[in-house]
């Protein structure tokens, strides 16, 4: 049947504003928060602290931070700090698995590492959701920017993300697991960063 | 001349937080070796891994990476870690892999891939992955794909990697106690031994004792003024060079805690009253950690019959139920609760209440005169809590209700009109504490004449219901 009007420029746009309106209604992710600024002068060393995990899933928060990690060793911006250090310096000051250290810790530690920024993280939610022969991985992410001489934080960044998500044409696309997802999702989040004004030694 | 490198055991979350991978390790230094780099053998990494007490996997502090150059003379270290691996419902494998300068102790690559079996479709199917074992072999060529071809040439080591052990003590102490570091550090080489230190609120320069091997201590008196003292701690090498190092903070606090007492009951006679049970919630009027807390209960002769002490916050609230620390039931009277605080460091604070414990029914006087025809009842409260509520009822001996009165104080008075019949009255009555009462009486007219002739009364006592 010919429908003289279904290729007019009005139903296009219709149809464009409708697919707009769709998409601005789910959340806006990665989510980025500005608390303060970061500092003016580019910095070269962070120190990534060891995640803590709010899931079920086993070592969820090892994995999430050694997928960080990568991610940010890969951008050759900054010079890191020893995972190894800062878990000495964590027993030295009797921080526990799973804890987070406290304001005057967080400035013993920048001290410690010697590092302009101290990285956080929490993991929020990692699953993998059985799905027919296959499965979906989910990760949602909380990451912070503190400041080590104050102790305060600067930036918060909430992220959430499924494989789907990343489906482009029949099964093409789409992030099969949990560690390939993680990286994706950490690429969005120092893509993001960089965009809004992390500098780091390269910059 | 060919690169040096150290690969360490991989290690593998997929078996819990300290599994390995020697399969995938042994793989990795072969496809190293066949870059062309030196591969240190396994024996070599495991020993010196024995000798160093490393007892983790997948990182390595600055020390003893640039160990591994001294040791094993390795320019380059590989670690890596299993992310994942399963096989249901379909199977997946992920990894880490981070190489590091030996040097200046930077992680100058690193690499993450995860793979799955539906990430791999062949045509027909024909020799597509169906484990995790036919995976984990192409993620890592996949991740050595990237292997770097320029370690980059940045040699500063910046993190202070002397320090083994730090310990100063107790954070929160009072003026005038004495504050001590004890300080351990790595491995020092005769001829290189530093002088250490400390700077305590940025003044001053304590010089540590060597206590012998590398161990070093230091004590000084809090000082007199409260608030935070942050140490620092000073390394000075023979060669000349010195390093700064920010150890830890203590706090002088001379100030007792603030504490107040929040008791539901009412209050009679300057104690707070009760029948079975009491609520005491203690609240510190300004916000500090707790170190430890004691509760005690103490009688009228100042003897103790409950006491409890423990470390560690207040509890959110107290319930006394009028026993001793045996159970056993303790008799109406006055009692004081006392709870003492002690903060971080040691200061005392103190709260005290009088209690008054309450549980006898209410002592009731019922007395009756006779009016005319009929009787007049005088109801009294001799006992010191008021009555929450009282209700009479009067029957006759063919069980018909005659009469009912009730009312919430005392004294009162009812008129009855008297049958020929015998008279049963029936008094409940309860408390403000919630003890009760009930008195029955066979007949009122026996109370009447009692009362005129003899000015007592004969009543029966029926149990409390």
């Amino acid at each position: 049947m010919y429908l003289p009007w279904a290729n007019s420029v009005s139903l296009r746009l219709v149809l464009s504003l409708t697919l707009l309106c769709l998409a601005a209604c789910g959340p806006k992710v990665p989510d980025l928060v500005k608390y303060a600024s970061l500092p003016d002068e580019r910095i070269c060393r962070i120190a990534v602290l060891p995640f803590v995990n709010e899931t079920d899933y086993p070592l969820a928060d090892t994995i999430a931070y050694r997928v960080f990690m990568a991610e940010l060793v890969q951008t050759g911006r900054f010079d890191l700090a020893q995972e190894g250090d800062v878990r000495e310096a964590f027993r030295h000051m009797r921080i526990w698995p799973g804890q987070q250290p406290r304001i005057e810790q967080i400035k013993i530690l920048g001290d410690r590492l010697r590092v302009g920024l101290i990285i956080t993280g929490t993991v929020v939610e990692m699953a993998e959701v059985p799905m027919a022969g296959a499965v979906n991985p989910v990760i949602a992410l909380s990451l912070r920017i503190v400041d080590p001489g104050s102790g305060e934080t600067l930036w918060h960044t909430y992220h959430r993300r499924d494989g789907e998500h990343y489906r482009k044409v029949m099964h093409f696309g789409i992030l099969n697991t949990a560690t390939s997802l993680a990286d994706q999702v950490y690429r969005e989040v120092l893509d993001l960063w960089f965009k809004k004004g992390l500098k780091g030694c390269a910059d | 001349m060919a690169e040096k490198i150290a690969v360490f055991p991989i290690e593998d979350l997929s078996q819990g937080p300290n599994g390995v991978d020697f399969a995938l390790t042994e793989y990795l230094e072969k496809d190293l070796d066949a870059r062309g780099l030196e591969v240190a053998s396994q024996e070599a990494v495991i020993s010196f891994m024995a000798r160093n007490r490393i007892r983790w996997l997948g990182f390595l502090n600055t020390y003893h990476i640039l160990q591994v150059r001294k040791e094993l003379g390795a320019d380059l270290i590989l670690l890596g870690t299993v992310s994942q691996r399963s096989e249901e419902p379909s199977a997946a494998f992920g990894m880490v892999l981070y190489l590091i300068r030996t040097d200046d102790a930077r992680t100058v690559w690193s690499q993450a891939r995860g793979l799955s079996c539906n990430d791999i479709r062949h045509v027909l199917g024909i020799a597509e992955p169906r484990s995790a074992e036919d995976l984990w072999p192409i993620a890592v060529q996949d991740i050595l794909e990237n292997w770097p071809k320029d370690m980059g040439l940045n040699r500063d080591q910046d993190a202070v990697s002397e320090i083994a052990e730090v310990d100063l003590g107790r954070r929160y102490v009072s003026s005038g106690k004495k504050v001590t570091c004890n300080l351990r550090l790595r491995s020092i080489e005769e001829g290189d031994r530093p002088e250490v230190t400390l700077r305590v609120r940025g003044k001053g320069h304590l010089r540590m004792k060597h206590k012998g091997g590398n161990l070093y201590q230091a004590s000084w008196t809090a000082s007199a003024t409260e608030g935070s003292y942050p140490v620092s701690l000073i390394l000075y090498r023979p060669s000349g060079k010195h390093k700064v190092a920010f150890l830890g903070i203590y706090h002088v606090d001379n100030s007792p805690p603030v504490l107040a007492l929040g008791i539901r009951g009412l209050r009679l006679h300057g104690a707070v009253a009760f029948r079975d049970r009491i609520l005491i919630i203690p609240r510190l009027l300004e916000q500090e950690p707790v170190s430890r807390w004691g509760f005690s209960v103490q009688d009228e002769q100042g003897k103790t019959i409950v006491h409890e002490r423990r470390e560690g916050n207040l509890p959110k609230c107290f319930v006394w139920q009028g026993r001793t620390d045996d159970g056993v039931r303790v008799d109406d009277g006055n009692y004081q609760i006392v709870i003492k605080v002690w903060d971080q460091a040691q200061n005392m604070a103190v709260v005290s209440e009088r209690l008054a414990l309450m549980h006898n029914p209410p002592d009731m006087v019922l007395e009756a005169k006779t009016r005319g025809q009929g009787l007049v009842l005088d109801i009294r409260n001799k006992g010191r809590v008021p009555i929450a509520f009282w209700h009479m009822e009067i029957w006759d001996d063919d069980g018909n209700l005659i009469k009912t009165a009730e009312g919430e104080t005392l004294p009162a008075e009812v008129d009855v009109a008297l049958p020929e019949s015998t008279v049963e009255c029936v008094l409940t009555a309860k408390d403000i504490l919630g003890n009760q009462f009930r008195k029955e009486i066979k007949d009122l007219k026996l109370l009447v004449s009692q009362e005129n002739v003899e000015g007592t009364a004969t009543e029966e006592w029926s149990m409390e219901f």
